[in-house]
């Protein structure tokens, strides 16, 4: 039988929906700014990295899209707020948002500095929250009809351990998870949903990174490098990205504060 | 429509050439994702009990239904037989059936104890062995398994058996992603919450601080509302997502 596209395109496009994707200048959130904008999204792009953001914005506007590179560091909150009020301005409002933008620098346990934990939890919880207000009170502003739909990228390691000399990092995003809960509860009488994705596995620049940049010293070790513990082996950043254009559409219009793994069946292997 | 959304993201969620089988497939939630898989290219088997296909109109092209009797393990094979040989395979299993006794634990018999886990687990257990062998033939294959938010969390009361045996539903679906994640095979379910269909009673009411429509997304649910994240785990875009249990509840869970 023939597809109809426009019932697919009624679940999962976004028309001329505004979204903020962080730390899109690279893996998992590239991916995602080039989906959504494919979706009929318009997309700023808030990264640490300003070129890396621009090459982003620049393909998607060669390719017919529309979308804008702003430099930010999501754990500043001047930058935040400065971040927030130009995406809105460009684009007359905000629908999406997706806190992406990580750091990830392992550590060991007994070496590791308060400096690297707090470097950690500033970047992926406080640099969470800081987006979330920011953008929340324009979602509220713009009213219940309206709505927004708000996206928090956390990890499996949240709910069972992967590499070690990550305790830092699993606990920041423990707290994303958990403010992903929270608001997502406070915020449903505004219409904003707001879920989160654990990715388990996911080949991106950041992940080859981690594990080949020598002055980083850092041999991953832990159960996710067991052969054949990532059941359906390693994730494509797409992966992520179809999952994330699923909780930001319509598809998922009576979901919130829910918690999906992405991870090829790590959780159950 | 934007021509980038038709040629590049509408594939990505495309069934075309795949064979669905859906239990519980007449009325509710089985029934919307069994229409929903059709739009999306797909030739769509809806099973259910004689009475609820019998009352089946106006059937889109490429959607049939086919009557059983979900108790029996014969009757089982056999739809899955026919379905394999009218349709030259099964890629996609939704295990939709369902029955609620809603009765208070006290009250409930052995005999509707049994009966509830017959349908709700042991139907869909032999439904699955069933169809996997054609998914392994043809290269891979989605379980998607309808349970219910009451199997982590009690909602209602007076739910024991039927929570019991999505709970068990829940469980026996994460063990299938592994023991298939070899055969390319994800399997997944769906909690729905507060999602009003024919088949539930009006009797039901939910209790506790989730009842409280202000603390959730826009109250009571329709059957439609799980079609997006069946034909997501369905799709090629939902290919790397196996083993999970996702709500889909308004925020009934965390409310
Ligand atoms: N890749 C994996 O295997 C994996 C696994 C689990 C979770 N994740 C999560 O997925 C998300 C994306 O991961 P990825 O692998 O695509 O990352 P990546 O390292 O490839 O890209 C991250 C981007 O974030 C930017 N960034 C870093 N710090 C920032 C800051 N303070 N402010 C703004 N931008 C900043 C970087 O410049 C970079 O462009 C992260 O939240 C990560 O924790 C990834």
């Amino acid at each position: 039988m023939s597809i109809n596209t426009q019932a697919i395109c009624d679940l999962f496009a976004v028309p001329g929906k505004v979204a903020i994707v962080t730390g899109a200048g690279s893996g998992i959130g590239e991916a995602t700014a080039h989906l959504f904008s494919k979706a009929g999204a318009k997309v700023v792009i808030a990264d640490l990295v300003l070129e890396d953001g621009q090459r982003v914005a620049d393909a998607i506007n060669a390719d017919g899209g529309e979308a804008i590179a702003i430099s930010c560091d999501v754990s500043d909150e001047p930058q935040v707020q400065a971040m927030v009020a130009k995406a809105r301005e460009t684009f007359g409002g905000i629908d999406i948002l997706v806190n992406n933008a990580a750091y990830r620098p392992k550590a060991d346990f007994f070496g590791m500095g308060v400096d690297d934990w707090d470097r950690m939890h500033a970047v992926n919880t406080r640099g969470t929250f800081l987006c979330m207000r920011e953008v929340i009170k324009v979602m509220r502003d713009q009213g219940k009809e309206r709505g927004g739909a708000i996206i928090n990228i956390s990890t499996i390691g949240t709910a069972l351990p992967t590499i070690v000399n990550n305790v830092h990092y699993d606990s920041s995003k423990a707290g994303v998870n958990s403010i992903t809960k929270s608001t997502a509860s406070e915020f449903a009488v505004d219409g904003i949903r707001i879920n989160a994705v654990m990715p388990g596995g996911v080949s991106t620049g950041g992940a080859k990174k981690m594990q080949t940049d020598p002055s980083r010293n850092f041999v991953p070790k832990g159960p996710i490098m067991m052969p054949g513990r990532l059941l359906l082996g390693m994730a494509e950043p797409i992966q992520l990205a179809s999952a994330i254009l699923f909780l930001a559409s319509p598809a998922s219009s009576y979901m919130t504060g829910h918690i999906m793994a992405v991870d090829g069946g790590y959780l159950v292997g | 429509m934007n021509p980038q959304f038709e040629t590049q993201i509408a594939p990505m969620f495309c069934l075309t050439g795949k064979v669905a089988l859906v239990t519980g497939g007449a009325v509710g939630m089985g029934k919307s994702v069994g229409l929903a898989y059709a739009a999306a290219g797909a030739t769509v088997v809806l099973a259910d009990s004689d009475e609820r296909v019998a009352a089946l109109v106006d059937l889109p092209a490429g959607v049939s239904a086919r009557s059983y009797d979900i108790t029996s393990e014969e009757a089982i094979a056999t739809l899955v037989a026919d379905v394999v040989s009218e349709c030259g395979g099964v890629d996609i299993l939704v295990n939709g059936a369902v029955v609620n006794h809603n009765k208070p634990i006290l009250e409930t018999s052995a005999a509707e104890w049994d009966s509830v886990q017959s349908v709700n687990l042991r139907a869909a257990f032999i439904t699955t062995r069933q169809v996997v062998p054609s998914m392994q033939a043809r290269g891979g294959g989605r379980i998607i398994n309808i349970t219910t938010i009451g199997s982590v969390n009690p909602v209602l009361i007076g739910n024991g058996a039927y929570s019991a045996s999505r709970a068990g539903l829940n469980q026996f679906t994460r063990n299938c992603a592994l023991d298939f994640a070899g055969d390319a095979i994800t399997a997944n379910a769906i909690l729905p919450g507060a999602i009003i269909t024919e088949t539930i009673p009006s009797s039901l009411k939910p209790r506790g601080p989730g009842a409280d429509p202000t603390r959730h997304l826009g109250g009571f649910g329709k059957p439609e509302y799980v079609n997006g994240i069946a034909l997501l785990l369905a799709s090629p875009a939902g290919r790397y997502i196996t083993g999970q249990l996702i709500a889909v509840d308004g925020g009934f869970l965390i409310s």
